[in-house]
């Protein structure tokens, strides 16, 4: 039949297989493999400096939790985390301190750890050198965060790990419904995001179906679409911080973990 | 502490404000952890695709036979150009993949391009354009099968894969040579016709519907969505320097695809050679490192030369011992045993249940522990043995990222009883990707054993 294969779920993308790696070629489709494969960030090519940087763009608060859990005060906390990204960025001399270069996640955090175990000893003056082309954060933005986050007396790393866990479903949230706007289906992803949290839910499919004008049938078609497409770039965003060779479930797993357990 | 809202389901606070108010994360991860999807209710009328009326309606000229064929790019239909009394497919593209800006300049660039390729091992395109909102493509109509569904019969051996590649290849070189990249070889764009020959499909479809433009802040959209093409067989250049891809991912694209026919499977983190499992010598070997190098200046440089040294290959020796050797031989599955993985929604939706089921001795044998994800403490082992005169039937479906189910039905209400997540008279296992060849083994043989003709 021509191309009735096309339909074939072989032929879709699977989010959780293990990044491509060659024998001593070093390729990797995943942005963290990559920028890992590369050696020291920003010394091989620009194009990874790109990577990294995004991938600390889209991951720093995780790391300002760390640092305000560890004691820090807010102002203390921001300029120490900035100061850490931009040297991480700008120089990749803080990378040195994970030679393993395991996920991304724990990749950042022993990072951090050895760079504000330096920069105790240290007076403040060197700590932003340059930063210009680093995100810059966001204090106020980052306290409110942090208060939404609830679990004020978890451990450090604890806090690290729940943090990690909410920007990572922040950044996959706002990915998808950017998907669904762009597509000029903003009411759609408003009306139907709670089925992302499960079946429960103050609305039926019937009332959903009324608010948007179209059939249940429909709107059943429509959940189980914005599911999938969910866990979908739910799966791609994780992998994305994982090495060559790890899995994803067990990073999906890990991080729920984290978020169910009570402090 | 203040007052936030709490999850009625799962008791976590719920942020009041940020991109994520009002939604529970625990609740947002456990969805997402979910399996392979809750099918899609039956019967339901899929909103996205249009119905056949207006098709038939938009396209007078054509009289529209079926829906053939449902991708990611689009749909495909059967039917035929009535004056010229010919069949053609028409393909017509996904209405959201035309909200780019300047897709409909693309369009005509790209399929002028294809519409451009006349040669006996790329499918045709006849006509182009765009009507009532919807972009599509007339062209040929090929009734052959897809070398993936022949890769999965198993009904290809060393020798038809070099020469099928090489066909293959003379058709990509005379693309490239009217400077059209595919950017998308896979076994599923290639057709073998009733004759055996070869024909290529969608060459050039993949950039028109992608957007290669690293700088664009859709790139990262586009690298999740499934039009970006298949990354197995995509070269590495066109993940991470994607404006630098030329003619050479193609050859890349073929390495692979080459690799998968003679091994039986993918070139995936340490992979053997050839030679290691056949006694076909080096040769092979060396092509395939060449055309599979990371550096497209290092790679073999074109589909042409490619298909010489395949070519040079078959009238060699290696090619004789290559015949008549079949390669999809799937070397250490075993039928009957099969581990799965499920997630369960009893316990509050925190418990995972691992195992494996085994056919042994006219039983259906299933041992399995659970764990709770809020103790990280496994149970003991479970076991559930059913006789299998008392299994009805078993189902395999392939899920959305490779892995799969397989559902079970027993012959009373109460078969499965005991196992966690049954419904009246059913369970399902759910396994990843890794085990789908041995899922389909397994289906395959308790099939056998039941009774049930294979569908």
């Amino acid at each position: 039949m021509y191309t009735a294969d096309m339909t074939s779920p072989d032929n879709v993308h699977d989010a959780s297989h293990a990044p491509l790696s060659r024998r001593g070629a070093g390729f990797a489709t995943t942005r963290w493999s990559m920028v890992a494969a590369a050696g020291v960030p920003g010394s091989d090519s620009d194009r990874h400096e790109g990577a990294l940087g995004a991938l600390c763009e889209s991951y720093w608060f995780p790391i300002y939790a760390f640092a305000r859990r560890r004691g820090a005060s807010a102002q203390d906390a921001q300029d120490l985390v900035q100061g850490f990204f931009t040297r991480l960025i700008e120089k990749g001399d803080v990378a040195n301190a994970d030679p393993e270069r395991g996920r991304f996640r724990t990749f950042l955090l022993a990072c951090f750890k050895h760079y504000s175990a330096n920069e105790r000893e240290r007076d403040g003056a060197a700590k932003r050198g340059g930063g210009q082309h680093v995100f810059a954060l966001d204090g106020i933005p980052a306290e409110e965060r942090l208060a939404n986050e609830g679990g004020g007396e978890l451990d450090p790393e604890r806090a690290f790990e729940r943090a990690w866990a909410h920007t990572l479903l922040e950044t996959v949230f706002v990915r998808l419904r950017a998907e669904y706007e762009d597509a000029g289906k903003a009411a759609v992803f408003v009306e139907l995001k709670d089925s992302l949290a499960g079946d429960g839910g103050a609305h039926t499919h019937g009332e959903r179906a009324q608010v948007l004008g179209t059939t249940e049938g429909a709107v059943k078609v429509a959940v189980h679409r914005l599911r999938q497409r969910y866990g979908e770039l739910l799966r791609r965003e994780i992998s994305d911080t994982l090495a060559t060779g790890e899995d994803v479930e067990d990073e999906l797993r890990r991080l729920f973990e984290s978020l169910a357990k009570k402090s | 502490m203040t007052n936030t809202p709490i999850c009625q389901a799962c008791g976590a606070a719920i942020p009041a404000n940020g991109a994520l108010s009002g939604m529970c994360a625990p609740c947002m991860l456990r969805q997402g952890m979910q399996g392979p999807a809750v099918p899609a209710p039956a019967g339901a009328a899929d909103p996205n695709t249009p119905p056949l009326a207006d098709i038939r309606r938009d396209f007078p000229q054509l009289e529209i036979l079926e829906l053939v064929g449902r991708g990611g790019m689009g749909l495909v239909y059967r039917a035929r150009q009535r004056r010229l009394g010919r069949d053609v497919a028409l393909k017509i593209l996904t209405p959201d993949l035309a909200h780019r800006p300047d897709f409909a300049e693309r369009f005509l660039r790209e399929a002028q391009a294809m519409a451009k390729l006349s040669h006996p091992n790329i499918v045709t395109v006849h006509d182009f354009g765009e009507r009532e909102a919807r972009y599509f493509l007339v062209m040929e109509y090929v009734d052959g099968t897809p070398l993936r569904k022949l890769m999965e019969r198993g009904q290809l051996d060393g020798a038809d894969a070099l020469g099928l590649i090489s066909q293959v290849c003379t058709g990509v070189q005379y693309a490239h040579d009217q400077g059209v990249v595919h950017r998308d070889i896979k076994p599923e764009n290639i057709l073998m016709d009733s004759s055996g020959g070869v024909r290529i499909v969608d060459f050039g479809l993949a950039r028109l519907v992608g957007t290669e433009d690293a700088a664009n802040p859709d790139w990262r959209l586009t690298r999740s969505s499934q039009v970006m093409g298949t990354p197995h067989y995509m070269a590495p250049e066109q993940m991470h320097a994607p404006r630098s891809v030329d003619q050479r991912a193609d050859v890349y694209s073929l390495g692979v695809l080459l690799y998968e026919m003679l091994m039986g499977e993918l070139p995936v983190g340490t992979f053997p050679m050839p030679s290691e499992r056949h006694p076909w010598g080096d040769q092979i070997d060396e092509i395939l490192r060449g055309a599979l190098e990371s550096d497209p200046a290092r790679r073999i440089q074109s589909a042409g030369e490619l298909g010489a040294r395949l070519d040079a290959l078959s009238t060699a020796d290696s090619a004789q011992s290559a015949a008549g050797r079949p390669v999809w031989s799937g070397v250490e599955e075993i039928a009957d045993r099969l581990p799965f993985n499920n997630s369960s929604d009893s316990w509050g939706g925190l418990a995972e249940i691992y195992g494996l089921v085994t056919i042994d001795e006219g039983e259906l044998f299933l041992e399995y522990r659970t764990r709770d994800c809020l103790d990280l403490y496994s149970s003991a082992p479970k076991e559930l043995r059913i006789p299998l005169t008392q299994v009805l039937d078993i189902e395999f479906k392939s899920g959305w990222f490779g892995g799969g189910e397989l559902r079970l039905r027993g012959r009373t209400m109460s078969t499965f009883m005991d196992f966690p997540g049954f419904q009246p008279g059913s369970i399902r296992l759910y396994f990843k990707r890794d085990y789908v060849r041995s899922a389909k083994q397994f289906t395959g043989e308790l099939q056998r054993l039941i009774g049930t003709r294979t569908g």
